[in-house]
């Protein structure tokens, strides 16, 4: 797979991420995030520290970017990097191929990692659990649908 | 004793993940987004030139709102002006009129007002997180610095916190680390205003004791206790309350100033700050 594909889509993916964290004000505490979808796309290959180290620094971008909180997104997308492996195990046998990771339920756990670190860290003053929860579950639902619906449209045609 | 591999990057992977997490938790609690400001100006000059060119098409096609904005506020000025008038003219020649008077034509010399005021237009107003603020387009060169007021005729819209040579950055009252001393209609009972951080529509009014009455549409008010914003700015209206822990009441406020519609906001220069906060800065002195 090359590398110049990976490094495109890497820095298109960051760039409609800006746009999205300009121009789309849905609801203050919905957050649409696009970058995880980098991390998903990455080769299952690719050593774990490297994968790390690549998550952090898009998240970090994506922050600055942004104009948000230095180290919010690049803290979700550590713990989804960190967690990446053991997922794939858990919900598919091909891991360890250059396949695109298109299963639902990988999707669906990652941004789950994602949400949970992202909310946790930006509710820092919040005491109001119960509104923290309700956010977590709008977020997984509402990008699950479009990082499913992104990767079933375009980024598979992208990567086949 | 030799690891094999597979531990050893384990291993190595689990401490790099906790290094990395440490590094963020503490970007997330030192660096504040003010401070963020400061340091990401380089990447600000790409960001700018998107805000520019977005907020010069956002503002070409609301100008129809902006017009009746204007208007409203035209007449809204215009009837409070014929009302004075027919007040002055009901009243003249009572005493009480005449102090009025000579207090307004003192009022006449600049030096004598307590607040200046500063027409700035916003860049950027960001509405989709739980920490939103906006950028101005005044900074240092036109007199606006750290901790100033920023209002609007329909309400207080934020404070001053970085300060550029032509540009500021104003955390928003959409911001959870942002709060606001707030009454209710003409009364002293003052609470903290604070955004909930679930609609940009609404915030609540904390801290306001049980025997307070509050009917539905009182309006609230800054309530000039502190030397950011002047008193008795409208801020919004009473929509209901929540009684917290049996002590006191949580108002629900319908916010005045439609937040998506901030085109042009006031910079508040209180002249007496500088006194105001040296006075605060002393420390009181033990045993008397």
């Amino acid at each position: 797979m090359s590398w110049v594909r990976y490094l495109i889509s890497g820095a298109l993916i960051l760039f409609v991420q800006f746009l999205l964290c300009e121009f789309v004000n849905i609801w203050p505490p919905l957050y649409i995030a696009i970058i995880p979808i980098f991390i998903i796309l990455l080769p299952n290959e690719l050593n774990s520290i490297s994968l790390l180290l690549l998550s952090f620094t898009i998240g970090l971008l994506t922050d600055a970017l942004s104009d948000g909180i230095l180290g919010l997104n690049a803290s979700a997308c550590c713990a989804m990097a960190y967690f990446k492996a053991p997922i794939i195990k858990m919900v598919t046998k091909y891991y360890n191929t250059n396949q695109p990771n298109s299963k639902f339920s990988y999707l669906l756990i990652s941004y789950i990692i994602f949400f949970i670190v992202y909310i946790i860290l930006d509710g820092l003053h919040s005491n109001d659990y119960l509104f923290l929860l309700i956010r977590l579950a709008v977020n997984v639902v509402v990008n699950v649908v479009l990082a499913y619906t992104l990767e079933r449209l375009w980024i598979r045609r992208l990567f086949s | 004793m030799k690891l094999p591999p597979l531990v050893f990057n384990k291993i190595v992977k689990f401490f790099l993940f906790v290094i990395l997490e440490i590094v963020c938790v503490a970007l997330i609690l030192n660096n504040s987004i003010v401070q963020q400001y400061k340091i990401m100006e380089g990447i600000r000059i790409f960001n700018s030139f998107f805000w520019t060119k977005s907020n010069n098409i956002k503002t070409y096609t609301r100008l129809r709102t902006i017009n009746k904005n204007l208007i409203e506020e035209n007449q809204r000025l215009l009837e409070q002006n014929t009302n004075l008038k027919e007040f002055i003219s009901k009243a003249q020649g009572e005493d009480r009129l005449d102090k009025v008077l000579s207090i307004i034509d003192n009022t006449q010399d600049s030096s004598l007002l307590k607040y200046d005021f500063i027409l700035a237009k916003v860049i950027k107003n960001t509405l989709n997180s739980q920490h939103n603020y906006l950028i101005i387009d005044k900074g240092l060169n036109d007199g606006v610095s750290e901790d100033l007021g920023v209002i609007t005729p329909s309400g207080a819209i934020g404070i001053t916190r970085g300060v550029g040579n032509n540009h500021s950055y104003v955390l928003s009252f959409l911001n959870e680390k942002q709060s606001i001393s707030a009454k209710i209609g003409e009364s002293d009972i003052f609470g903290t205003l604070k955004w909930d951080g679930k609609d940009i529509e609404t915030a609540t009014l904390t801290e306001i004791p049980l025997n307070i009455k509050v009917k539905k549409d009182d309006i609230v008010f800054t309530s000039g206790n502190s030397s950011f914003f002047p008193s008795n700015i409208p801020i919004g209206k009473t929509v209901g309350y929540t009684i917290s822990n049996g002590t006191h009441k949580n108002v629900i406020v319908k916010l005045l100033q439609d937040f998506r519609d901030l085109d042009y906001v006031i910079v508040v220069r209180n002249k007496a700050k500088k006194e105001i906060d040296s006075l605060s800065s002393i420390k009181p002195i033990g045993g008397v």
